[in-house]
C-alpha cells in the first residue's frame, strides 16, 4: 500500500539516500540528530523504519557480523524505486510551490 | 569498557520474546558506547533505559513480535508437542514400573498430609467471611506494658463498652461478650452442660446469626433470657417445642428460652451453644473493676459504614487516658482490630479464636516437611533414572528440540505422576481426615468434607507440587550435551551418587529422625508424667461423683463397707483440675491488697486420706470456730510474703466480708496438670460444696467393692446413676487427651520415614543394578558377603550417619528447650535413652532396604551376571 509520506518519514528517506550503503540504525539516528538538531529515540526511529518498510518505500538486509557490536549484524536500509518516485514527486510539488510563491520567502 | 545495564537488556529480551532483536540490540549498544564516552556512566545508563523504554512501546518492536509468532517453527498451537510429551511420559512410566510405583506411593502419602493441611487452611481463610457488616466490625483489644513486657489482650475492660456507646458518635453499635456462661441444665433427672456467652442484644444485630424462632430485637433484653442453638434445643426438647420454655439449672436458677439460633456456617470464632442476656450478670459484676479488669470480657464494635478505622484514633486516645488513670503499675492502651483480622490473626492473650497466624504457619510448615521428602524422592529417582535416558535426550536435541522442549517433557511427566498420586492422596485424605481433625484444636469449627471449592484447591496444589518436583530434573536434563550423552559419557559417572542426590537423602532422613526422636521424647515424657510424684497418694483412690446427694448421707452409707478404708470429700479432683480462680483480698485491713488464688472445698478427712504432707499447723478440726478454717499451700505463703505463719495475721477476707483463718500450710502439690506450674491455693473446709467422694479402698477384690458401693448408692437414690472411677486412672486419661500430639507426631513420623525408606530403596535398587557386573567380578575375586556389605552399603550408611549427626542436636535442643517445657513444667528434660532408642530404630529401618538388596544381588551366581552383560 502506498500512501501519504509524513515530514519525518521524508526526512528519514532522504537521510537513507544520503548515507547510501552505510544506512543502518545508528548512522541514520546520528545523521538526523546532527543535521536537523532533533532528539530522537531508537524506538521512534525503528517504528518509522518499520512503517516505511511496510509501505514498501525501503527494503532492508542484514550485513556481516561486526566486531565493534559484539558480533551483532547491522541492518542496512535501501530506498526502493517507488520511494524514489514519491520523493521526486514531492520535490517537484515543492519546487512548483516555491517558484510560484508571491511572497518573498528568502530569509535575510 | 562500560557495560550497558543488564536489567534493561534482560527486560528488552524478555519483552521481545522470540522476535529478532539482533540489529536493534546492536544499535542500542552502539548508542550506549557513544554516550558513555566523555560523559558519566549513570547518564549513559539512564539514556540506555530511556531507549529501551522507547522501544518497549514502539510500533517497530510490536510488529517484529507479531511476525515472529507466526513463524512455522514456533507454532502457538503446540498441542501436538503436548501429545508427544504425554505419550513419552506414559511409556516411560510403563517401562519403569518399580520407580513409578515408588514415586506414586511416596507422593500420595506426602500429598495426603498436605491436602489435610490445605483443607484446614482453606477453611481458616474463610473464617467469619459471612457477616454482612463484616467490614465495619472491630474488636477492641488492650495493649498492656508492665514489668513482664509488652503484650496484647484480645479482651478489654467493660467500662470501654459504656464509654463507647454513650460518648462516641462514630460507633453505631457495640456489644460485650463474657464467656462465663456454663449451665448445668436439669434434664430428665440428669444434667446437660450448656456453655456459651453472656452478651448484649446488639450482638444479633452486628453479627449475622439469624434466629429460627424469636425476635432478634428483644430476645436478649431481659435478664435470664437465653438463646440456644438448634442442636441444643433438639437435645433438650426432642419434641421440638423449645421456644418459650424455661430451663431449670442445677445451681444458677432458671432461664427462659427467648430464641432458637438458626444453623450458621461453622467457620466463625464466635461459635457458641448458647447466648444469655448480659444484664443477667451485670449486677454481680464488680463496678470498681470496670476499668481495672481487662482480661475477662470482649468488646466488639460496629462503626458506621462511612467511617474508617483511622478516624477513631482520637477516641482511642481518650479511652487510653481514661483507663490509664486507673492503672499505676502498668501502661494500658487500646486498639481496634478489624474483624477480618481476628481469625486467623496474630497471637493475642486470652484470644477467643483457636487460629492465629503462627499456628497456621506452623501447620503449613509441617505439611511441607512431609511433602518435601516425597518431592525429593521424585527428583532423586528421576535423576538416577534420567541418566539412562540421557541418550533419549541427546537424540531429541540432535533432531532439533530446544532446551525448553526438554524442560516441558520433564515437567509434563512430573505433573502427570503427581496427578495420579493426587487421586491416591485424596483417598488417603478421606481415610484419615476424621482421625486428624480429632487431633487439631478447634476442629469442630472446620468442615473437611470434599467441596467443589476444595477440589479446585487440591488440583491447583497437585499441579504446583508436580511443577515443583519436576523443576529440578527439567533444569538438569535440559542442559545435557547431546554429543556427550550419545557417546555414553554420562554413564561413566552414574555409578557414583552425585552430591546433590546425597544431600537430598540426608535431608530426608534428617526430617524423619527429628520426627522419630519426637515420638520417643513424648512417650518418655508421658511415662514420666504418670509416675511423677504429685505430692499426694493417688493409688487405690476411688472417686464417686456425688450428683447432688448429701455428702453426709453418702458418708454414712459408704462408711459401713469394710473395703472402704478412708473416705473424704472434695470439690475438685486433685491432679486434674483446679478449683475456681478467685481474687482474694489478702489483708483484712487493706482491701486493695489482693491476690489471685485457686480455691477448693474439702472435708476434714481430705488431707489424711490422700496423704498430703502438712508443713505447718494442723488439718481442719471439727470443732466450731469463729472464723472459717483454711489451709494454704506453700506457693500461697510465698506469694504473700508479708504473712508469717508464726504471727497471727493469718486472717483472709472471704466473700461477703467473712473472715477465714489459715490453720495450716500444705506442702506444694500439683493440683493441676503438669503443664501448669503450681499456683497459690486455698483449701477451704466446706463439705457442703463437695462434688466428689474420694474413697480409699483396699482389699482382695476391688471390683467387688465397686459393686457393693453401687448397691449402697441405689439404696440412697434410685434416680441418679452410680458412677465411679479410680483417681490414678482418671489422671492418666486426662494426660491421654493432652497427648493427642503423640498421634500427630507418630502419624507424621511414620509417613516421613516410610517415604524416605522407599526413596532409599529406589536409590539402592538403581545403584545396585548398575553394579551387577562389578559385584560378580568382586565375588569371583573372592569377596565375602561381609566385604560386599561394606563396599556397597557403606556409601548409603554414611549418608544416614550424617543425617543422624545433623538431626540429633537439632531435635535435642528443640525438644529439650521448647517442647518439654510446654507439656510439663516439672520434667527432667530429654534424656539420652529415648534419643538413642529412636536413632537405633531409624537405623534399623533404613538399613533394611540396603541389606535386602545387597543380599539379593550377592545370592546370584556371578557367572550368570557376567554372561548376560
Amino acid at each position: 500500500m502506498k500512501g501519504y509520506i509524513g515530514e519525518f518519514e521524508e526526512l528519514v528517506l532522504l537521510t537513507i539516500a544520503n548515507l547510501s550503503d552505510q544506512a543502518y540504525g545508528v548512522a541514520i539516528l546520528n545523521d538526523i540528530s546532527a543535521r536537523a538538531n532533533r532528539k530522537l529515540s531508537i524506538g521512534a526511529l525503528h517504528s518509522t523504519l518499520t512503517r516505511l518498510e511496510e509501505k514498501e518505500y525501503i527494503s532492508s538486509h542484514l550485513g556481516e557480523p561486526t566486531n565493534e557490536r559484539g558480533g551483532r549484524r547491522k541492518r542496512y536500509f535501501e530506498l526502493t524505486d517507488s520511494a524514489k518516485v514519491e520523493l521526486a514527486n514531492m520535490k517537484a510539488l515543492r519546487d512548483q510551490l516555491w517558484a510560484g510563491a508571491k511572497v518573498n520567502l528568502s530569509v535575510k | 569498557m562500560n557495560h550497558p545495564p543488564k536489567i534493561a537488556q534482560q527486560l528488552l529480551k524478555w519483552f521481545a520474546g522470540r522476535a529478532d532483536l539482533e540489529d536493534i540490540q546492536g544499535d542500542l549498544d552502539e548508542v550506549y558506547l557513544q554516550n558513555s564516552q566523555g560523559s558519566k556512566k549513570w547518564k549513559a545508563d539512564l539514556n540506555y533505559w530511556k531507549q529501551v523504554f522507547s522501544l518497549l512501546f514502539s510500533y517497530g518492536l510490536k510488529k517484529r513480535k507479531s511476525k515472529a509468532s507466526y513463524s512455522n517453527y514456533y507454532h502457538k498451537n503446540s498441542m501436538a508437542m503436548f501429545k508427544n510429551y504425554f505419550k513419552v511420559a506414559v511409556r516411560n512410566f510403563a517401562k519403569q514400573k518399580l520407580f513409578t510405583t515408588i514415586n506414586i506411593i511416596g507422593l500420595a502419602m506426602g500429598m495426603s498430609v498436605s491436602l489435610l493441611i490445605l483443607g484446614v487452611l482453606s477453611q481458616v481463610m474463610q473464617f467469619d467471611t459471612f457477616h454482612e457488616n463484616g467490614d465495619d466490625l472491630y474488636r477492641v483489644v488492650t495493649n498492656i506494658k508492665d514489668i513482664d513486657g509488652k503484650r496484647t489482650y484480645a479482651t478489654s475492660p467493660l467500662a470501654v463498652y459504656d464509654e463507647l456507646i454513650s460518648n462516641y458518635s462514630g460507633i453505631k453499635e457495640a456489644t460485650r461478650i463474657n464467656y462465663s456462661l456454663g449451665l448445668a441444665v436439669i434434664h430428665n433427672q440428669g444434667e446437660i452442660q450448656v456453655s456459651g456467652i453472656y452478651t448484649d442484644p446488639s450482638y444479633l444485630d452486628m453479627f449475622t446469626f439469624p434466629l429460627a424462632e424469636g425476635n432478634a430485637e428483644t430476645a436478649l433484653s431481659k435478664p435470664r433470657s437465653i438463646i440456644i442453638t438448634k442442636t441444643i434445643a433438639e437435645k433438650l426438647f426432642p419434641n421440638g417445642n423449645a421456644f418459650g420454655q424455661v430451663l431449670e439449672t442445677k445451681d444458677q436458677g432458671a432461664y427462659t428460652i427467648t430464641g432458637i439460633l438458626e444453623e450458621h456456617p461453622r467457620q466463625t470464632h464466635l461459635k457458641v451453644d448458647a447466648l444469655a442476656s448480659f444484664n443477667t450478670i451485670e449486677s454481680s459484676l464488680n463496678k470498681s473493676q470496670a476499668w481495672t479488669d481487662f482480661s475477662g470480657n470482649y468488646v466488639y464494635v460496629q462503626a458506621f459504614p462511612d467511617k474508617s478505622a483511622g478516624s477513631f484514633s482520637s477516641m482511642l486516645e481518650d479511652l487510653t487516658d481514661h483507663a490509664q488513670s486507673f492503672h499505676e503499675e502498668l501502661s494500658i492502651g487500646f486498639e481496634l482490630q478489624a474483624f477480618s483480622n481476628i481469625s486467623p490473626g496474630k497471637y493475642l492473650f486470652r484470644d477467643n479464636t483457636p487460629f492465629d497466624w503462627l499456628m497456621s504457619i506452623l501447620l503449613f510448615c509441617l505439611g511441607l516437611l512431609i511433602l518435601i521428602p516425597a518431592c525429593f524422592n521424585y527428583t532423586n529417582l528421576m535423576i538416577a533414572r534420567g541418566l539412562k535416558r540421557a541418550k533419549e535426550i541427546g537424540m531429541r536435541k540432535v533432531v532439533g528440540s530446544s532446551k525448553n522442549q526438554i524442560k516441558y517433557q520433564f515437567i509434563v511427566e512430573a505433573v502427570l505422576l503427581t496427578s495420579i498420586a493426587l487421586i491416591g492422596s485424596i483417598f488417603i485424605f478421606m481415610l484419615i481426615r476424621s482421625e486428624f481433625s480429632a487431633m487439631v484444636i478447634g476442629a469442630d469449627l472446620l468442615d473437611l468434607s470434599l467441596s467443589f471449592n476444595m477440589i479446585i484447591w487440591f488440583v491447583a496444589f497437585g499441579l504446583l507440587a508436580g511443577i515443583g518436583a519436576g523443576a529440578f530434573p527439567a533444569f538438569y536434563f535440559s542442559k545435557v550435551e547431546p554429543l556427550k550423552s550419545l557417546k555414553a559419557e554420562m554413564q561413566s559417572g552414574s555409578s557414583k551418587i552425585s552430591t546433590i542426590r546425597k544431600s537430598l537423602i540426608v535431608v530426608q532422613f534428617t526430617i524423619s529422625l527429628v520426627f522419630i526422636i519426637g515420638i520417643g521424647v513424648i512417650l518418655k515424657q508421658h511415662k514420666d508424667m504418670l509416675t511423677y510424684d504429685l505430692g499426694f497418694n493417688k493409688e487405690n483412690v476411688l472417686a464417686v461423683p456425688l450428683q447432688n446427694l448429701d455428702p453426709q448421707i453418702v458418708a454414712n452409707e459408704f462408711g459401713t463397707l469394710s473395703g472402704v478404708k478412708q473416705m473424704s470429700f472434695s470439690s475438685n479432683l486433685p491432679g486434674i483440675e483446679a478449683g475456681l480462680l478467685k481474687n482474694m483480698v489478702r489483708n483484712a485491713s487493706n482491701a486493695e491488697d489482693s491476690v489471685q488464688v485457686y480455691e477448693m472445698f474439702v472435708d476434714d478427712q481430705f488431707i489424711n486420706s490422700l496423704n498430703f504432707e502438712v508443713k505447718w499447723g494442723e488439718g481442719f478440726s471439727r470443732s466450731p470456730m469463729v472464723a472459717e478454717q483454711l489451709l494454704a499451700n506453700e506457693e500461697f505463703m510465698r506469694i504473700s510474703r508479708n504473712l508469717n505463719p508464726e504471727v497471727d495475721s493469718l486472717t483472709l477476707l472471704l466473700e461477703g466480708n467473712k473472715k477465714g483463718n489459715i490453720v495450716g500450710v500444705v506442702k506444694d502439690f500439683n493440683f493441676m496438670q503438669l503443664n501448669m506450674e503450681i499456683q497459690p491455693m486455698i483449701i477451704r473446709y466446706n463439705p457442703e460444696k463437695a462434688r466428689y467422694a474420694l474413697l480409699k479402698v483396699g482389699g482382695e477384690n476391688l471390683l467387688e467393692i465397686v459393686d457393693q458401693l453401687e448397691d449402697k448408692w441405689e439404696g440412697i437414690d434410685q434416680e441418679a446413676k452410680f458412677e465411679s472411677f479410680f483417681l490414678d486412672q482418671e489422671i492418666e486419661d486426662a494426660y491421654q487427651s493432652a497427648f493427642s500430639i503423640v498421634k500427630i507426631f507418630g502419624f507424621l513420623g511414620a509417613l516421613s520415614l516410610t517415604i524416605s525408606c522407599i526413596g532409599l530403596l529406589g536409590m539402592v535398587v538403581y545403584f545396585i543394578e548398575n553394579r551387577v557386573k562389578e559385584v560378580a567380578v568382586r565375588k569371583i575375586m573372592g569377596a565375602t558377603l561381609k566385604d560386599l556389605y561394606v563396599t556397597l552399603g557403606g556409601s548409603f550408611m554414611k549418608l544416614i550417619f550424617i543425617a543422624i549427626f545433623i538431626a540429633t542436636p537439632i531435635s535435642y535442643f528443640f525438644y529439650d528447650k521448647l517442647f518439654v517445657q510446654m507439656i510439663s513444667k516439672y520434667s527432667v528434660g530429654v534424656g539420652w535413652s529415648e534419643v538413642v532408642g529412636s536413632i537405633l530404630f531409624m537405623l534399623l529401618l533404613a538399613s533394611l532396604p540396603i541389606l535386602w538388596m545387597i543380599t539379593k544381588i550377592s545370592d546370584v551366581n556371578p557367572a550368570e551376571n557376567l554372561r548376560y552383560e
